[in-house]
């Protein structure tokens, strides 16, 4: 590894150290219903128990919003992620959004497009909507096969368009805000919305990405975040949703190549990634999980990223103060020195910097699902044993 | 007081620690209007990414947009 790279990773080591001990909170989750209008074969989060569970009161939510978290922070510091399920299948969505925003907080959503008409994102705006991020898994066929649904890729790709042609518009009026008049226009306008499109990665997709960057760049994209497909959920039956070592490594490469372009591909938020720290993100790998990243599940349940396993939740908002659990819960995810005893970080020589990998990849048992470093080393041993 | 100064050392190392690792070595991250020229990156404003509030399923930071 490079000396530089081995330094930073010992001040990110120590910034992580001291953001645990600050645990800010800066983003919260909001699981906010399971009904979801496609089916996906990687469903992180196994919509299955869609039908029976109902989708939480907005009230109750907001009720948290109010009386567990404003009195604590400066809400415009703190970003309300909408999460699914599919968000756009709450009628009263806009609405949710327009109470975050009238509290001051910032809000996102991803979505799968489909239900995105330009009715509803102008409503979405007009009620604060400041991120989203919008999926789309590949090439038609590809998107189509994942998503199980037939309209799957023209809703993605008709959400995308509407987005990178509103986002134009917007920076175009900003370029243009050296006249009176135009800076009196923009003060009623809206602003540009950050956004991105995030693709899952999968054994049919990942000989592909070059023709699926420029279908995005087509539409207007210019932030692209891929990632491999977790061995959870409805993708654990399925192996060919997941990435082979070797086909992992090709993905780092990839990306390593577009950035040296000059093109925004980015990898995920997951997974330390050795050699590959700082080449293939704009930050180096954290597992923000507990320590600035808080969730509300549909049952109340709170955790902190929505795919993170059962036996980590550290409250529920129907029975306990979610500020208390905040503040003295999430031991689990501020100290992760037990993951030192389970198994591949027993002997691991990069725990200092990757502490056990994202807690997502935790199962309840505390044994590891995936380690990223372990499939690219598996590649490297490959390589040096044919040498 | 302790929070303050905890606060001003982790920008202080942040920043430090992407230098180090060249996050930053790459061309600018671009937020290019569709009806630029794409390829002409002075025109337009780099994104300035929170790595904090970047987690996987997540979404971009809303840098400095909300009023």
């Amino acid at each position: 590894m490079r000396l530089r790279l081995k330094i930073a990773l010992w001040l990110e080591r120590w910034r992580r150290h001291n953001l645990k001990e600050l645990h800010p909170l800066r983003q919260l989750f909001w699981e906010s219903t399971l009904r979801c209008n496609v089916h996906c074969l990687h469903c992180g989060s196994d919509c299955i128990a869609s039908i029976e569970t109902p989708d939480m009161p907005a009230e109750d939510f907001l009720k948290v919003i109010d009386t567990e978290v404003t009195p604590h922070v400066d809400p415009h510091e703190v970003m309300i992620v909408i999460s699914g399920g599919e968000p756009l299948m709450r009628k009263d969505l806009a609405e949710v959004g327009r109470a975050l925003k009238q509290r001051g907080y910032p809000w996102g959503m991803v979505t799968n497009g489909l239900a995105l008409t330009e009715k509803k994102f102008h409503e979405l705006l007009d009620a604060g909507l400041r991120s989203i991020t919008v999926s789309c898994d590949g090439l038609e066929a590809d998107h189509v096969w994942l998503r199980q649904h037939p309209l799957a890729f023209e809703g993605a790709t008709r959400a995308i368009k509407l987005i990178a042609d509103y986002n134009s518009r917007q920076h175009s009026a900003v370029s243009r805000q050296h006249s009176a008049v135009s800076r009196q226009h923009l003060a009623v306008s809206r602003q540009p919305i950050a956004w991105d499109v995030v693709t899952c990665v999968n054994q049919r997709t990942i000989d592909h990405l070059p023709a699926i960057r420029e279908m995005l760049w087509e539409l207007g994209v210019r932030n692209w975040r891929v990632f491999g497909i977790d061995p959870m959920g409805r993708a654990a039956e399925n192996p060919e949703l997941i990435l082979m070592d070797a086909q992992f490594k090709q993905l780092m490469d990839y990306i390593v190549c577009e950035r040296e372009a000059g093109r925004h591909v980015s990898y995920s938020c997951e997974g330390y990634l050795g050699d590959y720290e700082g080449r293939v993100r704009d930050h180096l790998y954290q597992c923000a999980a507990g320590i600035s990243v808080a969730s509300i599940l549909i049952d109340g349940s709170i955790s902190a990223c929505t795919s993170i396993r059962g036996k980590y939740y550290q409250g529920n908002i129907y029975k306990d103060s979610f500020w208390s659990v905040w503040e003295n819960g999430f031991k689990p995810y501020r100290d992760r020195s037990w993951m030192r005893q389970t198994e591949p970080c027993k002997d691991c020589k990069a725990f200092s910097f990757c502490e056990g990998n994202g807690m997502h990849l935790r199962r309840e048992d505390g044994s590891l699902m995936l380690c990223h470093l372990k499939k690219l080393s598996a590649v490297s041993r490959q390589h040096s044993d044919i040498a | 007081m302790k929070k303050k100064a905890l606060l001003r050392i982790n920008v202080l190392l942040g920043a430090a620690s992407l230098a180090l690792a060249g996050c930053h070595s790459s061309k600018p991250v671009p937020q290019t209007p569709k009806d630029e020229n794409p390829s002409d990156t002075t025109k337009v404003q780099p994104v300035k990414p929170d790595p904090e509030v970047y987690v996987k399923y997540g979404i971009p930071p809303a840098f400095n947009l909300y009023e």
